[in-house]
């Protein structure tokens, strides 16, 4: 395990490793990048390699060997999402009164603190930014350097607020890592106090040469279209569910066909039935609307004569077949009806019906409304 | 790991030092000077020029050792500056009231105000993110800050002075810190990296300063990470490539691609500018920022002290103004607006922001709106014409107006005024536009239901065609009833006017403005017209007034070339009348005309 298992962004972990090696790395960073680019994965590294124990000479640059405690304590926060979900569990199991003051911290190494954001609201609070500011003037216990990564960058106002003083006059033992899919949504005065590390979407080849190696059980077609699908982020990639994708998108299309062509409703009504149901509804109709704007998008390339930037090659012909009736207007009335379904669903409409209006609305009669 | 960021390392240790907010130091020197040393401060501004350093060294000022009273320059090595530097000086406390921001710290803080200070002169609290400080905290601070001990001195940083209380800010002076300017930022990164011993070109620092937007801090920040990441060297392409700006170039290709209105070339840019890492959010911010400086190139010309950009920035900012009108960079810049804060709640956000940029080019192929209307007016004038030419005699030898051309309003002021309406750019469905819009333009006033008397009961509408020949007749009928009333101003001005009826509505378009019809037309008035006219007709009518309809028409002035058919203008011509207004120096009030009723 070293920097090199870090897929795609060389220079920005070249960078990482050069300001290591010169202890020149500031106090405060900003991670940003698209969901699934591997942010995460970088401060953990960055974590490890700042404490690791016999660091390899390697090539000159700072390095972690993996295999020292620290390393190996450090980096059994790996798996975000189990340890959240033990983290969930532990505080389920507390009394109420106990329940409602107790946060989400993850720690497997004294001196590395995790702070993902606290469910349900899933926002990071106030409290647990003031244990921050309680605890990083401890000098580092087994490592050289204190840790602390947000893994999120939805704050509340006020806890926010309360890192600024801390960020900006950090002990110097201390480095807090902000991780952020948009470094904007981050207050200015946050932003203003610490350096921003830009991750950027790997290109098509990178992701699926990644993936002829994670996933060699694919068919060298999925790998492709899921390259293309997965927008550059490796994380999104590996973890693609074609399968899942390939319903919803089913799904996407027959609603785009019926608000073109404006004939019959049946199957329409059929599909949209099938979104009302309870908890994983959500989950689907979130796919749904993914799929509704990657389609809407290609519609978009193909009316602008960019056929080869479209994404979901395999189902080109019924694009095209769709892109004859759907003119620019019709397009960007449709985004914006999306973005309705979208708010509606935030405020828990029915999403059967909220569908079914997102279709109603854009239909086009044979005698030409406005889009 | 001993390394500070060059924001903490060069933070100013003395009023001279710091940059770009002289007005307010020089106002604290003279104050410590003059010994008129107020007992709060608050200090405002953005984030990143100065708030908490200009507070440390004030409070280093007051408490400075190297005098037996306070220094307007603190001396920076006795016991007290050190410690105040070093943070750790008992007498001066430094609070993060974003963290102890509630009405139990206050508390605290308030007991402890009472007693002396330990060693020093003061007893300083530096209030720092002051904002967040609840709103019963503020009040429990209340009275202490009016009246506080004499050996104590409140500070209060924020970034946002309309949180806090006015009762708190009228019992502090209030300093409010100014961005620094472009050029203040250039001269200290390349003071700083000649002392850091750094070579940096003019371009690369430009760069940096233009990054830090007003703010001494962030320039640093990126500064600190572009030194971090070279090998004591910066140049501007790797200052850039750094900062994740995408190169202006490309936002010039991009407004390029949208005078050609080529979607593709739009699209491949995006795509490539996002495969290299860009930001959609941060790229649409910059292009909100391109264009806003383009349109200040455009309005205020190119070398305007409104923009603060690199000499390169500027050739090409004007370049872009040139592909552009006014307007359409306004357009443009309203759908960059728009698109950029709907990218903020948005989830695909590379779609809308493809959106967004087709927007564009879809808005430039648009016709001005301008231009738009007044060919909407003209297809009116032109309409109107020809009613009167087919109007039946009354009318037939009243000269239309074409000899003045018709141009409307918007037409003459196009050329000034730059904000065409969000609605059109923002559907871009221009081309569509309906000649509603000029209609509701001319803002017809519909008298017709704030006359409760008559036309509260809706008109049976029988017979809705035009009524040609009843219109004489129902002028008249007004006319009369106006003159019994004594109505004769008003009398002369609808007299003036073109009258119409349609169905059950009588439509007087007059020559004066909206405000003077409203003036004139009293209910009184209205009532009685709509009585006329119905009574005319024979069945309840409605009144719509049209102002500003025909800008030739004065009403009272009677030039002889108008209404020659007119019962007035012919009385005017008769002899004996012009003998009377010659001798008696007589006025034509009303002129009734026996002609059509016999």
């Amino acid at each position: 395990m070293s920097f090199s298992d870090f897929h795609g962004n060389s220079e920005i972990v070249h960078t990482v490793r050069e300001m290591l090696t010169r202890h020149r790395f500031p106090h405060g960073v900003i991670l940003a990048g698209p969901a699934g680019s591997g942010k995460y994965t970088l401060a953990a590294m960055i974590a490890r390699a700042m404490n690791c124990l016999n660091p390899p000479a390697g090539d000159g640059f700072a390095d972690f060997c993996g295999k020292c405690s620290n390393c190996i304590r450090i980096g059994q926060l790996e798996d975000l999402e189990s340890r959240c979900a033990e983290a969930m569990e532990a505080r389920e199991s507390l009394k109420e009164s106990e329940k409602k003051e107790t946060r989400l911290f993850i720690q497997t190494h004294p001196d590395v603190l995790v702070i993902p954001p606290d469910p349900p609201q899933m926002m990071i609070k106030v409290d647990q930014v003031r244990r921050v500011i309680e605890s990083i003037y401890f000098r580092p216990a087994e490592g050289r350097e204190r840790v602390f990564i947000f893994t999120d960058s939805a704050f509340m106002k006020e806890a926010a607020n309360s890192l600024l003083k801390i960020l900006e006059e950090p002990p110097d033992y201390a480095t807090i890592f902000l991780l952020t899919e948009n470094a904007g949504e981050l207050l200015p005065t946050i932003r203003s106090r610490t350096m921003t590390l830009q991750l950027r979407n790997l290109a098509l080849e990178e992701i699926e040469s990644y993936l002829a190696r994670h996933r060699p059980e694919w068919k060298p077609q999925q790998r492709a279209l899921v390259a293309r699908l997965s927008e550059g982020a490796v994380g999104r990639a590996r973890n693609f569910d074609l399968e899942g994708y390939s319903a919803a998108r089913a799904d996407a299309l027959t609603i785009l066909k019926t608000a073109l062509s404006g004939s019959d409703h049946t199957e329409l009504f059929k599909i949209t039935e099938t979104y009302r149901a309870g908890a994983e509804g959500r989950e689907k109709i979130e796919l749904l609307l993914r799929c509704l704007y990657s389609l809407l998008q290609d519609l978009l390339f193909i009316e602008s004569n960019s056929a080869p930037l479209v994404r979901n090659t395999d189902v080109m012909s019924e694009l095209q077949k769709l892109s004859q009736s759907a003119d620019f207007a019709w397009l960007s009335s449709a985004a914006e009806r999306l973005g309705d379904v979208e708010r509606g669903l935030r405020r828990n409409l029915l999403r059967s019906l909220s569908l079914d209006a997102f279709e109603a609305a854009l239909e086009k009669h044979p005698a030409g409304m406005r889009g | 790991m001993s390394y500070q960021v060059l924001a903490r390392k060069y933070r100013p240790q003395k009023f001279s030092e710091v940059i770009g907010q002289e007005h307010v130091t020089r106002t604290l020197k003279n104050a410590i000077e003059q010994e008129r040393i107020a007992h709060g401060y608050i200090f405002s501004g953005h984030r990143g020029i100065g708030k908490t350093t200009v507070a440390r060294i004030l409070a280093m000022a007051l408490n400075c050792r190297s005098s037996d009273k306070p220094v307007s320059e603190p001396c920076g090595v006795c016991d007290s500056c050190t410690e105040i530097r070093a943070g750790n000086a008992v007498d001066v406390i430094e609070i993060d009231a974003a963290t102890n921001r509630g009405i139990d710290e206050i508390r605290e803080l308030r007991e402890a105000a009472r007693y002396r200070p330990a060693r020093d002169r003061f007893k300083i609290y530096i209030l720092d993110e002051a904002h967040q400080i609840t709103d019963a905290a503020f009040n429990a601070l209340l009275k202490t800050l009016e009246e506080p001990p004499s050996h104590v001195v409140f500070m209060l940083a924020t970034t946002q002075p309309e949180d806090i209380p006015q009762t708190i800010r009228s019992r502090c002076q209030h300093f409010s810190f100014r961005a620094v300017k472009f050029e203040q930022i250039v001269e200290q990164l390349r003071d700083l990296c000649g002392r850091e011993n750094i070579q940096a070109d003019e371009d690369a620092l430009a760069l940096l300063a233009e990054a830090g937007d007003g703010s001494m801090r962030d320039a640093l920040s990126i500064l600190d990470q572009a030194i971090a990441s070279s090998e004591g060297k910066l140049s501007a392409d790797s200052v850039r490539q750094l900062i994740g700006v995408a190169p202006s170039g490309v936002l010039e290709e991009i407004m390029q691609a949208v005078a050609r209105s080529s979607s593709q070339d739009i699209l491949q840019t995006v795509d490539r500018l996002l495969a290299d890492g860009q930001n959609p959010v941060h790229f649409a911010r910059q292009l909100v920022r391109f264009l806003r400086n383009a349109t200040v190139a455009r309005v205020a010309g190119t070398d305007s002290s409104l923009l603060q950009i690199s000499s390169d920035e500027r050739a090409r900012v004007a370049r872009v103004a040139e592909l552009f009108s006014e307007e359409d960079l306004a357009r443009h810049l309203q759908i960059m607006l728009r698109t950029h804060s709907e990218l903020g709640y948005r989830q695909e956000q590379r779609f809308h922001l493809e959106l967004g940029l087709l927007k564009l080019a879809h808005a430039q192929r648009l016709l001005p709106l301008e231009q738009l209307l007044s060919g909407v007016e003209a297809n009116r004038g032109a309409i109107t014409e020809r009613k009167l030419t087919l109007a039946p005699e009354p009318k037939k030898s009243e000269p239309p107006v074409p000899s003045r051309p018709f141009v409307s309003p918007f037409a003459a002021d196009s050329a000034r005024k730059g904000t065409p309406r969000s609605e059109f750019s923002a559907e871009n469905s221009g081309a569509t536009v309906r000649p509603s819009t000029a209609a509701t333009v001319t803002m017809p006033i519909v008298m017709g239901s704030a006359a409760p008397a008559v036309a509260a009961q809706p008109a049976p509408e029988k017979e809705t065609g035009p009524h040609p020949g009843g219109v004489e007749q129902v002028r008249l009928a007004v006319m009369n009833a106006l003159a019994k009333a004594d109505q004769s101003i008003l009398c002369s001005m609808l007299d003036a006017g073109e009258w119409k009826v349609e169905g059950s509505q009588l439509i007087i378009s007059i020559a004066a403005s909206a405000a003077l019809v409203e003036m004139s037309v009293s209910v009184e008035a209205k009532r009685l017209i709509i009585a006329g006219a119905s009574g005319a007709m024979g069945r309840p009518m409605k009144l719509q007034i049209v102002p500003g309809a025909n800008p030739v028409m004065m009403p009272g002035k009677s030039t002889p070339s108008f209404a020659n058919g007119s019962s007035r203008a012919r009385a005017e011509q008769e002899p004996v009348v012009q003998r009377m207004k010659e001798k008696f120096g007589a006025e034509i009030r009303t002129v009734i005309d026996y002609r059509k009723n016999k």
